[in-house]
């Protein structure tokens, strides 16, 4: 049994109904998670499995849902694991990461500024990027700027 | 009654560091919470220099994005064109001869060279040693010579393409590049004849800000600053990309010389150390050098895949990685790229509590942080 597989039986022991599906034909291995359990995963990810640090956490907006992708690495076993779940696009909610790993913070934050989501109990969530008063959130799809910013006039 | 640390009446102040200030080394504000002249906390506030360049991505085809990958990363333009098209090429299975990878290789290496030059030129300056830099910036401009022979650009290089590099090394590049090595070598011993040792230099820096490895972990830091925090982990060594697996280099690990592992002068040793390793990468490139072609057959009208792509490099201020969704067009549906310098920011809060205000100027210039590349 390879460690990918071995991921997967104890995901499915400790959280069942969560593991969605996997992919293992792309680059990396891929699991997708239910919104709901998806940090309680990343926890065991981390502390059975050796994923001690998450190279990056972003989202996609897919048209008719967003994707929220978060990139595990494990440095003793040079082994990379992408996580994905899913968010509905009027309300995009999550928990946070951040007690998982520190580094969510700020990639969350952007997250936030750029695509709108908002997670669940993070400690600091503001924009990061663009101003506190900008309006919208620019890598939406849909996004369209305000004609103008405090008098200046925004064009693209 | 005599005034003391104990008994002085000391007020809580909040103190804006920029956005413009000489040691920031880009448009960075500092919200600073101080008692007296120690820091408390520290609040970043980026984006200022937030250009979109992710969302001009999609408007873009893949190979109209190239210059904008300059623009990440001013100070490592070429190891940002290595990433883009490595990821590219990833993307769609393509094969990159193996002259251009050498080519790449080359430069990728001396851009890496003179960024390290500028990081411990600059963090000197800033802590009042202004001739090395000046030094520095005179090797400086071979390379940037050595650059516009072969692309005519200094410093937005837009050299490579996806399946090669733009053009073949021109005339006289290899001897002039020789000549370089040497020079730099020479005068990189005699840059740090000047602070490496220099006990003012020292104090300043040691036990600085220490970052120690299970911090650089969960915050993600990576590359030298990750180094220095006493993890051997060098992505070129490791997972070699490109061909970096058929170069013999060390790789130097903090290990506390001057204080404890993980602070100021770690860090910046680091980067003493690894410009000569890469100038040794540099070297071997060159005497490797194979003959043949320097660009892959790509079409004209490129369509990778449909898929994604999760790409990393090692550049000169840690691991830049690059991550690409494509839905089969001839652009991307998404681009993201994830900085080094940002997470090096987003740990500041936590390793500046304590330090002086004037110390924080070190940390800055010791995490060797570039503006634009966390703002993009």
């Amino acid at each position: 049994m390879n460690r990918i597989e071995k991921i997967v039986k104890m995901i499915r022991k400790e959280e069942p109904e969560v593991l969605l599906r996997t992919e293992e034909e792309g680059q990396f291995p891929v699991l997708r998670v239910e919104r709901d359990r998806v940090v309680p995963v990343l926890r065991l990810l981390r502390d059975d499995f050796g994923f001690e640090s998450l190279m990056c956490e972003t989202a996609s907006d897919r048209g008719d849902r967003i994707d929220l992708i978060y990139h595990l690495f494990s440095t003793p076993h040079r082994e990379t694991l992408v996580v994905k779940t899913v968010l509905s696009r009027e309300k995009p909610q999550v928990e946070t990461a951040e007690d998982v790993w520190k580094s969510a913070n700020w990639y969350e934050r952007e997250i936030f500024d750029l695509f709108g989501v908002e997670f669940i109990g993070h400690s600091d969530l503001v924009r990061i990027l663009l101003p506190q008063d900008w309006v919208g959130h620019p890598l939406r799809k849909d996004y369209r700027p305000a004609p103008e910013y405090h008098g200046m006039k925004i064009e693209y | 009654m005599v005034t003391t640390r104990s008994t002085l009446r000391t007020q809580e102040m909040l103190l804006n560091m920029g956005p413009h200030h000489p040691s920031t080394h880009g448009v960075l504000r500092l919200i600073l919470r101080l008692d007296g002249e120690v820091v408390e906390e520290v609040f970043p506030d980026i984006g200022y220099l937030h250009r979109g360049i992710e969302k001009i991505g999609e408007s873009l085809t893949y190979k109209q994005f190239i210059p904008y990958t300059d623009r990440v990363e001013y100070l490592a333009s070429m190891n940002v064109n290595h990433l883009y098209c490595m990821a590219v090429e990833k993307l769609a299975g393509i094969e990159v001869p193996e002259r251009a990878e050498y080519i790449r290789v080359i430069m990728t290496e001396l851009n890496r060279i003179i960024s390290h030059i500028i990081g411990c030129g600059a963090l000197a300056m800033d802590l009042g040693a202004f001739t090395p830099f000046l030094y520095g910036v005179v090797e400086r401009e071979k390379v940037n010579d050595l650059f516009e022979m072969t692309c005519g650009q200094r410093l937005t290089y837009n050299y490579m393409r996806i399946g090669g590099v733009s053009q073949d090394l021109p005339e006289g590049f290899v001897e002039k590049t020789y000549a370089f090595l040497e020079e730099m070598e020479r005068r990189w011993d005699e840059i740090n004849r000047l602070i490496t040792e220099n006990e003012i230099f020292v104090q300043r820096l040691a036990d600085v800000a220490v970052l120690t490895e299970a911090d650089a972990l969960s915050y993600n830091i990576t590359g030298p600053n990750l180094r220095a925090s006493g993890v051997d982990w060098d992505l070129r060594r490791d997972m070699p990309y490109s061909v970096y697996d058929r170069f013999d280099f060390d790789v130097p690990i903090g290990k506390g010389e001057r204080g404890t592992v993980g602070d100021c002068y770690d860090r910046y040793l680091m980067r003493v150390r690894e410009t000569y390793e890469s100038l040794k990468i540099v070297r071997q490139a060159l005497d490797g050098l194979p003959e043949g072609e320097v660009q892959a057959k790509v079409s004209k009208v490129f369509k990778p895949p449909k898929g994604e792509v999760y790409m990393r490099a090692e550049n000169p201020r840690g691991e830049m990685a690059v991550y690409i969704e494509s839905d089969g067009s001839t652009k991307p549906s998404r681009i993201k790229f994830k900085t080094p310098s940002f997470n090096s920011l987003g740990v500041f809060n936590k390793i500046c509590r304590g330090q002086m205000l004037s110390d924080l100027v070190a940390v800055i210039g010791s995490f060797d942080i570039v503006l634009p590349e966390v703002d993009r």
